[in-house]
């Protein structure tokens, strides 16, 4: 287990290299100035040209970039350009957000999706199949920021039960830090809940067509018996790994969720930062959410074999 | 009317408290923001971050609803029959949030940390003698006196003092931390609200400042009295237009700055007031004038006169403003009908011009972006109205970002745009006027207008400056070589709860003079 582990670390390591290299070169590659963003119509003849030298933008690309590497080795992320905050910080505390509506989005989106997408195959072909199916592909093909809008409307604007704007954080206030959370996570978890039916659904359908569940089902087991003992487990594993990876991708990219709801997480501040060209912080974003894919995928890695005996760390 | 209402009416009358009966105290007013404010050192500024500052600070002067300066931190000034050295006198009973009164000192000590931030703060070349004025000194004469010392006289030194986009306001001293630099969390000024919690990406919270002095002068734009009557103030970030616009409905938006103009029928439905002006933004299709094919006149005339601008300006306002090519905006004091005089809308004109011109169909690209869909709206139609009349307009459609950086290094052939508000017409044709081998994002190259611009900076005579006007835009008539729309009109839903909420023309959001209805 231990040599796995440092395995997939070391491994890590020339992936987050490549990494750093191609958020560096993507963001200077895309027109778009941020001294000139910073100044707008309001710049004075060689005011543009200053504000660069001052940001080190006039220095040649290497240089950037092997001071900005130089100083992410060190824990040093750089300040943003547009409000002058050290960028690590604000990516925790923005993180922190973030991770909370997914955590929360995902844990639910799991608990409705995988008994679901189980029932669906224990029953497949069935009413209640069709209709477990027809719900989650209803729920994937649906976009996220116009069921946001949806929801908005419908709870906030009509009925008027929960606030249209704003964020509480649950650690500040747990009753009404709910409340606002109540809207985005029902949206992630309409949206996500649809592949994970789906993605457990299948891998069901998969494992039970196997031929010790044909033993199993040839023993004399009644299908409960077969299907709780024997299928469901097995089936489980392929589900963690998509589990896992909506985990990742949702914390990646989970900004049209918070701009809607007007969520100050990670996501809009890296979207944020795309507009502004604020490269600290695009960067440090960028860097952050790869080394979360690696981190949440290495973890799933790691449960894998709890789940499923067959798989040896 | 019976014996009650004979009573309130006497008292009314007694103690003149209609106003204040008008305008209830207490409560907190939202208002949207799109996007969060940078910082609170009056350095690094946007849009958002001027307004909000200004509710925590005040300029000696400022802007009054016509655009002429008035007073605020200085309740009064005179100025030397040379016409060099202004002194002003500070507003009496002006206290900073911490209790301490307002002094000259306190204004040379602002003074000098914006002068001694350099190119940090980006107003200096108004004031280092870069673009002709140049304060030589700045003294107290006494606690509320301050005398400012310039090189020549010059119309736009109060102006600029008045600059909201500069953040001239005079904060304590105590708005530094040990460490010598700015308190962002705790700015002190002498505002009507003090600095209160800033959940970065959230809001931002200010507080009535309960000891505030006003002036007795009205309030008018940005000068005169500033009375609080709401307990707080939330700027709410709010990024997504069509949440604000909800939650303005669901009553937690008080006030929606900068509704889209065609969404008026909507909000008005959802129960909002609509609030509407003259605004100074200027909205303009720029035109590359050192492109080969648009370097000739002609061609720049016949596109002038292929798109049909009034209709434009009509309905992308919605009828609230109208067509105006020059740099005076309607709102001006300085404008007349003269400023409208331009090339009309003629098909049949531009379609002779351009074969005289030699046109060849040739590609003519407009770059917009999607950010600001009033861009966009005007590229689309133009593009469409030129495709009408034989020209071979394309759409280029680009980030906000990159088509910024297209306009400051002059890499476009047309492009549509929008300024920020310039309160005095000198301060706009400074914008456009300048040597392209110099600045890329000058527009128009013409010395003989550049003149005429730097006498309208140094005339002090609101009658000649006009004339002056008149002269640029004569000059811009021939040159066509910046091809204005109209000016925004300002258009701001507000809740129903919301009493006393007025737009002015320099556009910037006021919660003072505004009250909540219980």
């Amino acid at each position: 287990m231990l040599r796995f582990l440092l395995t997939r670390i070391l491994s890590a390591i020339p992936t987050m290299l490549i990494v750093t290299m191609a958020i560096f070169a993507l963001m200077r590659i895309i027109p778009g100035d941020p001294a000139a963003l910073m100044l707008g119509d309001m710049a004075q003849p060689g005011q543009l040209e200053e504000l660069r030298a001052r940001m080190g933008l006039d220095k040649p690309l290497p240089v950037q970039f092997a001071t900005w590497l130089g100083n992410v080795l060190t824990g040093d992320f750089g300040k943003s350009t547009a409000t002058g905050e050290a960028v690590l910080p604000l990516i925790f505390e923005r993180f922190s957000v973030s991770a909370t509506v997914v955590l929360v989005a995902v844990l639910f989106a799991s608990l409705i999706a995988v008994p679901a997408g189980m029932i669906a195959a224990w029953r497949q072909n069935r009413l209640s199949d069709v209709m477990i199916v027809g719900t989650a592909t209803l729920f994937l093909s649906i976009p996220s920021f116009w069921l946001g809008l949806m929801l908005l409307t419908i709870f906030g604007l009509w009925l008027g039960w929960l606030p249209v704007v704003g964020y509480v954080s649950v650690a500040d206030n747990l009753g009404d830090g709910l409340l606002y959370l109540i809207m985005p996570v029902m949206t992630l978890v309409m949206v996500e809940a649809g592949a994970i039916t789906r993605m457990a659904r299948a891998s069901t359908i998969e494992v039970a067509r196997l031929e010790y569940i044909t033993h199993a089902r040839a023993k004399g087991l009644s299908e409960r018996a077969v299907m709780w003992r024997h299928a469901f487990r097995n089936a489980f594993a392929p589900t963690w790994t998509l589990i896992g990876l909506i985990l990742g991708s949702l914390l990646a990219n989970i900004a049209v969720t918070e701009t809607v709801f007007t969520i100050p997480g990670l996501g809009r501040m890296l979207i944020d930062g795309i507009f502004a060209r604020d490269y600290p912080v695009v960067q440090g974003c960028m860097l952050f959410i790869a080394f979360l894919y690696v981190a949440v995928n290495l973890l799933v890695d790691l449960i894998y074999p709890l789940l499923d005996p067959r798989v040896t760390a | 009317m019976n014996w009650k209402s004979v009573i309130l009416a006497a008292g009314l009358a007694t103690f003149g408290v209609g106003a204040v009966l008008a305008q209830q105290t207490g409560g907190t007013l939202t208002i949207r923001l799109n996007s969060d404010i940078r910082a609170t050192d009056g350095l690094n500024r946007d849009g958002n971050t001027d307004m909000v500052m200004h509710h925590i600070f005040e300029t000696l002067v400022a802007y009054k609803d016509d655009l002429t300066i008035g007073p605020l931190l200085a309740e009064s000034w005179t100025l030397s029959d040379d016409g060099r050295t202004y002194t002003f006198t500070l507003r009496e009973g002006a206290r900073f949030h911490n209790g301490a009164p307002v002094t000259a000192q306190d204004v040379i000590w602002n003074w000098d940390r914006r002068v001694a931030a350099g190119s940090d703060w980006f107003c200096n070349p108004y004031f280092d003698g870069t673009q002709g004025l140049k304060v030589e000194s700045i003294t107290a004469t006494d606690d509320r006196t301050v005398v400012f010392t310039i090189n020549e006289p010059n119309a736009l030194f109060l102006a600029q003092l008045a600059n909201i986009q500069c953040n001239g306001w005079v904060a304590h001293p105590d708005s530094m931390s040990a460490d010598g630099t700015w308190n962002t969390e705790a700015p002190i000024g002498s505002g009507p609200f003090r600095m209160g919690e800033w959940k970065r990406g959230q809001y931002l919270q200010l507080e009535r400042f309960a000891d505030y002095v006003p002036l007795k002068t009205p309030m008018s734009g940005y000068a005169g009295d500033r009375t609080a009557y709401v307990d707080a103030v939330r700027f709410l970030t709010v990024p997504d237009t069509a949440a604000a616009e909800s939650a303005l409905y669901a009553g937690q938006i008080d006030v929606l700055p900068d509704l889209e103009p065609a969404n008026i029928g909507e909000a008005e439905k959802n129960g909002a007031a609509i609030v509407t002006g003259d605004g100074l933004g200027f909205q303009v299709l720029l035109v590359q004038t050192d492109d080969p094919l648009l370097s000739d006149v002609r061609m720049r005339k016949a596109i002038i006169q292929a798109i049909d601008f009034e209709q434009i300006a009509k309905l992308r306002s919605s009828g609230l403003s109208s067509f105006n090519p020059s740099m005076v905006p309607n709102a001006s004091t300085f404008f007349d009908e003269s400023f409208l005089n331009w090339p009309r809308y003629d098909v049949a004109a531009a379609k002779a011009l351009l074969a005289e011109a030699g046109y060849k169909n040739q590609p003519i690209t407009i770059q917009t972006n999607t950010r600001y869909q009033n861009m966009y709206e005007v590229a689309v139609v133009a593009q469409a109205m030129l495709q009408a009349a034989g020209i071979n307009a394309q759409l280029e459609v680009l980030d906000w970002a990159t088509q910024l950086d297209n306009y400051s290094n002059g890499k476009f052939q047309l492009q549509s745009f929008s300024y920020s508000p310039r309160l005095d017409p000198s301060l706009l044709y400074g914008v456009f006027l300048g040597d392209k081998a110099t600045d890329a994002s000058a527009q128009w190259e013409n010395p003989a207008a550049m003149d005429l611009y730097i006498r309208s900076t140094k005339e002090a005579d609101p009658q000649a400056r006009q004339n002056l006007f008149r002269e640029l835009h004569g000059l811009l008539v021939e040159d066509l070589a910046v091809m204005g729309l109209m000016y925004v009109p300002l258009v701001d839903a507000v809740s129903k709860s919301v009493n006393g909420y007025t737009v002015w023309p320099g556009g910037r959001t006021r919660a003072w003079g505004v009250s909540k209805v219980n």
